[in-house]
């Protein structure tokens, strides 16, 4: 029997088939671009130097971001991912600062097969999954299985804490630190820090309140976990009732307006040291890649003269290396011959599985990453880490409000 | 009825006509002023009241307000709206902590898309709400939450409740943003019952009704009165009641009609009270006078036309008695024209020589005394024919009661007046009638006892005579010459009477040939002797009648109360024992009411109070008197004979009191006594086995006819002894009665024989007896005791007894008093003998005794004889 639609029908299909491969893959930006602005803007700067680095197209596959702002909303997180899941063209999600959205979703991502691709939010278990069996979350960060342990040996070896206390906000990334900061404190010493928790919608009142209860318990070092503003409105209530411990902050506060919310003179007051990864030192040392991805960069920024110029420089730097990462592993997927007629799962797959062997070095700002991921598995907890303890640095504000290597710590490398 | 509209009526309507409208003037004045005031006032007060309501109901949501914002604010609840914490059971636990606003229902918790993710139920809440209106709630509460997600802003909303009365009730939302970094990143909505206007007692008054409308609905816009409530999007309207106005305003006017009512009550009570004296009063006195004025002169007019009309002739005179006016009747009546009239005095025109003179001077005493007087009297016409008038003369008063007149009212009566005559001689007529006898013109029993009860009454000290008069053989003449002799024989005998009495004396036909003659009081026996024998020879003397002499008589009994024997009273009665006895002397004389016949008669009296007592003590018995077969000398049968067993007297046989009896009319009484007795007698000798075959019983034909005593007989159960009743041979010469066939028939049929008594004694015939039938003829005893010696006697009795036989009757004997008579009878062919010779009258003793001997000498008679032919 003839079927006389059965040539139009297949024409059709094919033509469908070509404008969705003409469609340009898509990468979603998930982060709070209006509390943390800075560093949402500077995950987003990052990434689109990465990619204006290559043109915006991976082997002739031109992509496209597509920045969603989640207002720190876990749910709100949520939402851009259930977007992203549905988007046939998109690949993967770069997330932003805040870590609660991916420890709470965690276990949705993986499940979904949901591409996700951190450059700083910290929590330790967001890379880690016991329940399932797939892990889709990548990370170029400061891992605070890691960070624990730095601030625990900082503050006892280098500045000598008698009565360390923790100034933590009460939400998943809090509480996990908590858990490993006690760990590493109680590992490395007979000290027990005291621990103040507050919403991360602190208000003044409580802010006044854990400064009063901090004061009256005489710490002399406080490690804090907190967002810019709530970080902001701690400090300035300690300054005022006159509390002034040593502060090394976690860098949540670098992710918003912190350096102009809190005077240089309380900054120097507290003595504030921001956690970083090492991205100043490796300026000093990669200077060439680091200027031209900074002129890049600053195209429409006005320029750059150095990383400190940049906001929220952390977040520039990691967006760009897990974004440089995550180019060289699409095209190392994309030579897959089954590329082209996979669909948008198999697609994440194949670039989750490039990720995860990457076969050339990339070149980032921090350094160069040689197979920076492996497949994870309970054995190799970090195997979707990029980064590691020794890619752990501080940074100090400038009178200016930029990010400056430490007095002590210029031309130096942690741990060297 | 019409009523008439008096100057009263038009005053009292007129005044109360001024004083409804200055009242309700006075109302519409005030109305009309207040109508300005009274809608700014309650505009003013509207405003006032819904400020205030705004202001209360601000203040119950404040707290509610407070709460809400206080909880978006709360960090644990922004860590669990933004999904940094998983449990809202930190932020819940501080509300089950708080002291809730009054009214709060329900506090809903949304995230930043509006969904709920978490809800407090207040702990206390006035009612539960249905699932409809919870459904309502959550989907509005929904919509608030979006609104302030999308705007970041608070919001407040209303949700009235389904009517429950005129003050709106409902639930007021109060929807907080939940912010994060000045953002909305969730809502806390809460929920709380709020009545508006409840405690505004001031509502109520104006009747208003409070209402939360949206800030932006054109409710809210069109409302007259509104106050934007404290919580954003919500406006509070009145809406008060269109009707309140009118409402307010009716109680006004109410108010201001019964004040001004009140107010103006006295000034018109009092000018209605002036008025009423001074000018109703004086005009009513005025219309009243007028009014009686009309109504005289109606009155006089229908008057005169009435008295022109009236058939009644009506004349006026002056005090002079002179006419002054007559009216058509009168001249009708009188023949007199009225100018005729006029000046003239009526008794000199009308009286004649027949007006009674006494009438006219009853006229005269009267117009002197100015009295009113009725008269009747003969008048005369102008052509001078009389005629009786009925005359109403009355004297006329002015108003001061003085007399200036007479007005006579009269009317032409002749006609009654002669009707008058016409029934009074009537009555006469018929009283005559009634009092007289109408064969002869004398007065009759009834005038008789009326005029002897008078004189009885009324003359008992003077002496009343009566003379009892009956012809002797008057019924001969009408018997020999027909009643037309016998009517002229009474009339003469009446016309002797009349010409013999005097005056004063009444004589009297009391019945067929009796008359009786009352003599005047006073008449003594002498002259009563003298009447009666001056009357009775005239009696005496042939009367001539139809060419032929009729002779007759009369017998007299004459009673006197001055004689001293008897009363008054007792008088015809005495004067009829006197006749009694002078016609049992021989008649044709005269008998008075003497010492003997006075005896005499007490005797019978006596006897008769002794009757009656003896019939109360059973004293009359029966004797039996034993009857006998000619041939065989055996009983036949008992005759039973009435005896009285008096205590003083002994026994008595009937001679003693029969005719006593009958007078008292006691026979029948005294008959069923003995046979009673007589009757049970027979029954102890049946069961005796001493019975008799025969009794016979002598009875009356009035007894005969009694029904009684042929039932009492025939309730005997008799086996042995057959009853018989004797009857006298006289009552079959009379015409006898009709029933006496009846009664005949009847004993025949009741199977009781008949037996004729004292046959031969008078002149029965024997086509009577024939009809009769009777089953024996028992022979006069006078005929049995004179056989022996007289040959008429003899024949008689065989003639007797020739007929019985032929007649096929049975013959009994009576007297039979010697063995001589008794053979001569058995010889001459009689069944049965009767006599002394056998046996006397027998008490039931004695007979009881007869017949037991003989039942003994015939069983010893059977004996021998038995014995002989042995």
């Amino acid at each position: 029997m003839k079927l006389p639609g059965l040539r139009q029908l297949t024409a059709f299909c094919l033509l469908w088939t070509a404008s969705v491969q003409a469609e340009p893959l898509r990468l979603y930006i998930d982060a709070d671009f209006s509390h943390g602005t800075q560093a949402a803007d500077a995950i987003e700067l990052g990434v689109r130097t990465a990619l204006a680095e290559s043109g915006n197209e991976v082997d002739g596959h031109s992509i496209e971001v597509r920045p969603i702002d989640h207002r720190g909303n876990v749910k709100r997180s949520l939402r851009t991912l259930q977007t992203y899941g549905s988007d046939p063209n998109a690949l993967a999600v770069i997330g932003g600062v805040n870590s609660p959205p991916y420890l709470t979703n965690r276990r949705l991502i993986n499940e979904e097969g949901w591409l996700m691709l951190l450059p700083w939010s910290a929590a330790g278990p967001i890379t880690r999954s016991p329940e399932s069996r797939e892990n889709w979350i990548f990370r170029l960060s400061i891992d605070d299985t890691k960070s624990a342990d730095f601030f625990v040996r900082r503050a006892i070896e280098v500045h000598d804490c008698k009565a360390p206390g923790l100034l933590l906000v009460d939400t998943g990334w809090g509480r996990v630190n908590r858990i490993a900061l006690l760990e590493r404190f109680s590992a490395r010493s007979d000290m027990v820090p005291q621990v103040w928790t507050f919403p991360a919608a602190v208000g003044e009142a409580e802010a006044a309140r854990i400064a009063g209860e901090i004061g009256a318990a005489g710490r002399d070092c406080l490690i804090m976990l907190a967002s810019d503003n709530n970080g902001s409105l701690l400090v300035r209530e300690m300054f005022r009732q006159n509390v002034s411990p040593r502060i090394l902050s976690h860098w949540g506060i670098t992710a918003g307006d912190f350096e102009k919310t809190v005077a240089h003179e309380i900054r120097e007051e507290m003595r504030i040291e921001v956690l970083q990864t090492c991205a100043l030192t490796a300026e000093q040392i990669r200077t060439v890649k680091v200027k031209r991805v900074l002129a890049l960069a600053g195209q429409d920024q006005g320029g750059f003269q150095s990383l400190s110029d940049v906001p929220a420089m952390t977040g520039f730097v990691h967006a760009y290396d897990i974004t440089r990462i995550f180019l060289a592993a699409t095209g190392q997927a994309m030579q897959s011959p089954n590329w082209a007629d996979a669909d948008i799962h198999a697609k994440r797959r194949a670039v989750r599985g490039a990720l995860e062997n990457l076969q050339t070095p990339v070149d980032g700002i921090l350094k160069t990453y040689r197979r920076p991921f492996r497949p994870f598995s309970q054995a190799d907890a970090d195997a979707h880490e990029a980064l590691g303890g020794d890619d752990l640095c501080v940074a100090a504000y400038s009178a200016s409000g930029h990010l400056v290597l430490p007095v002590a710590e210029r031309g130096a490398r942690p741990g060297q | 009825m019409k009523t008439r509209i008096t100057i009263y009526h038009v005053f009292w309507m007129l005044l109360s006509g001024v004083f409804l409208f200055a009242v309700l003037s006075s109302a519409a004045a005030v109305w009309l002023t207040s109508r300005p005031y009274l809608v700014q006032s309650q505009r003013d007060a509207a405003e006032i009241l819904v400020e205030r309501e705004a202001a209360r109901l601000d203040q119950r949501i404040e707290p509610v307000t407070s709460l809400s914002v206080y909880i978006a604010s709360e960090p644990q609840l922004i860590s669990f709206v933004m999904g940094n914490t998983i449990s809202i059971d930190r932020t819940l636990d501080r509300l089950d902590d708080l002291s809730l606003p009054v009214g709060l229902r329900q506090i809903y918790f949304f995230d930043y898309s509006a969904d709920v993710i978490a809800r407090y139920d207040a702990p206390i809440r006035p009612d539960a709400l249905g699932a409809p209106r919870r459904e309502r709630l959550d989907a509005q509460a929904g919509r608030l939450a979006e609104r302030v997600l999308g705007t970041g802003m608070q919001q407040s909303s209303w949700m009235a409740a389904e009517a429950r009365g005129t003050v709106e009730q409902g639930q007021i939302m109060i929807a907080v943003p939940v912010l994060n970094g000045g953002l909305p990143e969730g809502a806390v909505v809460a929920v709380a019952d709020i009545t508006p206007g409840t405690d505004g007692p001031g509502a109520a008054r104006m009747g208003a009704l409070f209402k939360i409308v949206d800030s932006t609905s054109s409710e809210a816009a069109s409302a007259d009165h509104r106050v934007q409530l404290a919580v954003p999007g919500l406006t509070m309207v009145l809406r008060t009641d269109p009707s309140l106005i009118s409402r307010i305003g009716q109680e006004l006017i109410s108010s201001t009609v019964l004040a001004v009512a009140l107010a103006l009550f006295l000034p018109f009570a009092a000018f209605g009270w002036a008025g009423r004296h001074t000018i109703l009063k004086p005009h009513a006195d005025l219309e009243a006078s007028r009014n009686k004025l009309r109504a005289q002169q109606k009155e006089l007019t229908e008057l005169a036309s009435i008295a022109r009309k009236a058939e009644e002739a009506i004349l006026i005179t002056d005090m002079e008695e002179k006419i002054v006016w007559s009216n058509p009747a009168f001249s009708r009546m009188t023949g007199y024209r009225s100018d005729e009239l006029i000046g003239k005095k009526p008794g000199a025109l009308l009286q004649g020589p027949n007006t009674d003179q006494r009438e006219v001077d009853q006229i005269r005493i009267a117009l002197e005394s100015t009295e009113p007087v009725r008269v009747e009297l003969v008048n005369y016409s102008k052509l001078g024919f009389p005629y009786w008038a009925r005359i109403s003369i009355a004297p006329l008063f002015d108003e001061q009661n003085n007399p200036y007149g007479y007005m006579s009212i009269s009317s032409d009566v002749s006609e009654r007046k002669a009707q008058e005559t016409r029934l009074r001689e009537a009555r006469e007529a018929i009283e005559h009638q009634a009092l007289h006898d109408e064969l002869t013109g004398l007065a009759n029993r009834r005038r008789f006892n009326a005029v002897f009860e008078k004189r009885s009454l009324f003359h008992g000290a003077a002496a009343i005579a009566v003379i009892r008069i009956d012809l002797d053989h008057f019924k001969n003449v009408n018997d020999t010459m027909g009643h037309e002799a016998g009517d002229h024989v009474l009339c003469e005998v009446a016309r002797i009477l009349r010409e013999e009495v005097r005056e004063k004396d009444l004589a009297v036909r009391v019945g067929g040939d009796e008359f009786i003659i009352l003599l005047e009081p006073g008449a003594d026996i002498k002259r009563a002797c003298f009447v009666a024998e001056t009357i009775r020879a005239r009696i005496t003397s042939p009367i001539p009648y139809d060419g032929k002499l009729i002779q007759t008589g009369a017998s007299f009994g004459i009673a006197c109360s001055g004689c001293g024997l008897v009363d008054a009273p007792d008088l015809v009665r005495a004067a009829d024992s006197a006749l009694y006895a002078a016609k049992s002397a021989g008649r044709n004389q005269l008998a008075v009411y003497d010492e003997q016949l006075h005896r005499s008669a007490i005797e019978t009296r006596d006897t008769a109070e002794l009757i009656r007592l003896g019939l109360g003590r059973g004293e009359f018995v029966p004797y039996y008197q034993p009857q006998f077969d000619a041939g065989t000398r055996k009983i036949s049968g008992v005759e039973v004979l009435a005896r009285w067993k008096q205590p003083d007297k002994g026994l008595l046989t009937p001679a003693a009191f029969l005719d006593v009896a009958e007078q008292l009319s006691l026979l029948n009484e005294l008959d069923r006594m003995v046979t009673e007795k007589a009757l049970d007698d027979i029954k102890i000798l049946e069961h005796a086995g001493l019975a008799p075959p025969k009794i016979s019983f002598n009875v009356t034909a009035d007894r005969i006819a009694d029904p009684e005593l042929v039932a009492m007989v025939s309730r005997q159960d008799l086996r042995q002894t057959r009853i018989s009743f004797e009857i006298l041979e006289s009552v079959f010469l009379d015409d006898r009665p009709e029933y006496l066939d009846f009664a005949l028939d009847l004993i025949r049929d009741q199977g009781l024989l008949l037996e004729i008594d004292d046959f031969g004694s008078g002149h029965a015939s024997m086509i009577s007896l024939m009809q009769v039938n009777p089953d024996v003829l028992k022979i006069d005893q006078r005929l049995v005791l004179g056989a022996p010696d007289s040959d008429v006697c003899r024949d008689m009795v065989r003639s007797i007894i020739d007929i019985s036989r032929s007649l096929g009757i049975a013959v009994t004997a009576e007297g039979v008093e010697t063995p001589e008579h008794a053979d001569l009878m058995m010889e001459m062919g009689c069944n049965t003998l009767q006599g002394y010779h056998f046996a006397e009258p027998l008490s039931f003793e004695e007979l009881s005794d007869f017949l037991r001997a003989g039942h003994s000498e015939m069983v010893d008679n059977s004996s021998e004889g038995a014995a002989g032919a042995q």
